[in-house]
């Protein structure tokens, strides 16, 4: 006989020791909900990329092809959102081009106050340190340019255009 | 004797199949598999902790962990290999972090203890000496002896006389050398043949 065998055996009734019969389900039931909990404090990103290999994993020849042609679609959508091109505004600025900015306008003497331009045909063509060198904003009207100077408010955080002159179409105004 | 469980789950479905369903998105493949697991994991950490309730919670972090991990079991080794390497991997991580702090709770005992000839050789030789042996003061004490071994030692026990698995299987599991698993297996048996001599006499 094995030198080990009875205290082997002694050490085999642990086997009997049970947590009950009602654990096991009450343990699923829990584990389920605690899924469930850590599956909703998941990142929306993090769920969405999960489903998505999930929908690719069945069948992923076809809807690999679907997909790739929705992508398409965004993207040309998106390309065709986007600005292109100058409009004609003509002249090279300094800075960022393109920067969207909502622009108040000065009165002039008379007092009246000069139509607000939208976002999609204004441009700045740069903003410079208004100390030294006043940013430019321009608008291309037919037959025409509009130039104004954008003052910077320092108490308001808006800036001003201040028209500065108009000038004919096709002739390159004086850029500092 | 090998108490491995069977492969297949009540309703037919093997290990193979769960896990490639739950590997799919089938939550359900998945509780089947954690239903089916629980009883032995459950007796695997209990014999490691001595305690009822960090063994549930322990419970809990083992399969979310095996959910989580999923993806990357490739079938190289069984579905019951892998969870097994991850319960005894973060059981042992668990009393690294408990550290001494040992607080024994009982689990119930199964009533058919009552019919196993060892308990009842055990407990007929105890009549007449000044100390009846009850069951829970059996179990008591096969506790307090398993929590006086390493946890190395304290595993192989559990692995090999308390769940019945095999020598090749632990090494597997435990990702150590037969030879080393028969080795702990000879000094744990040595150890506690000397905790428990009032009982092996």
């Amino acid at each position: 006989m094995d030198e080990f065998e009875k205290i082997q055996k002694l050490i085999r009734l642990k086997k009997y020791e049970s947590p009950g019969e009602e654990f096991v389900d009450e343990f699923v039931s829990k584990f389920r909900e605690r899924q469930r909990e850590e599956m909703l404090k998941q990142p929306v990103l993090t769920l969405f990329w999960e489903q998505v290999k999930m929908y690719f994993s069945e069948s992923p020849g076809q809807k690999w092809a679907l997909a790739t042609a929705a992508i398409a679609v965004l993207a040309l959508g998106a390309w065709l959102m986007v600005p292109h091109g100058d409009g004609g505004a003509g002249f090279a600025g300094r800075g960022a081009q393109g920067m969207p900015v909502t622009v108040s306008f000065a009165t002039d003497s008379t007092g009246k106050s000069l139509q607000a331009f939208s976002v999609e045909t204004i441009r700045i063509m740069g903003v410079i340190d208004v100390e030294e060198d006043p940013g430019l904003l321009s608008k291309h009207f037919t037959g025409g340019y509009e130039q104004f100077v954008i003052v910077p408010q320092e108490k308001s955080g808006s800036s001003i255009a201040v028209p500065y002159e108009f000038v004919d179409f096709g002739s390159k105004p004086d850029i500092r | 004797m090998n108490d491995q469980p069977a492969t297949t789950s009540s309703n037919g479905d093997s290990d193979v199949e769960l896990v490639a369903r739950a590997q799919q998105g089938d939550t359900r493949a998945f509780d089947q598999l954690v239903r089916k697991y629980t009883p032995k994991l459950y007796g695997l950490v209990y014999n490691m902790t001595s305690n009822r309730e960090d063994t549930a919670d322990l419970l809990q972090d083992i399969f979310a962990k095996a959910y989580r991990s999923l993806q990357r079991f490739m079938g190289k080794s069984s579905f019951y290999t892998w969870i097994y390497s991850i319960s005894v991997n973060m059981t042992l991580n668990f009393l690294k972090k408990r550290g001494r702090y040992t607080k024994i709770s009982l689990d119930d005992v199964d009533t058919g203890i009552h019919n196993d000839p060892v308990f009842i050789e055990v407990t007929t030789a105890a009549k007449g000496t000044l100390r009846e042996v009850n069951i829970h003061e059996l179990q008591k004490r096969l506790n307090e002896a398993m929590m006086k071994l390493s946890q190395d030692h304290r595993t192989v026990v559990t692995l090999y006389d308390v769940q019945g698995l095999q020598h090749a299987e632990i090494s597997q599991i435990l990702g150590v050398s037969e030879g080393t698993v028969r080795s702990r297996l000879f000094y744990a048996h040595r150890q506690l043949q000397n905790y428990l001599e009032d009982f092996v006499k």
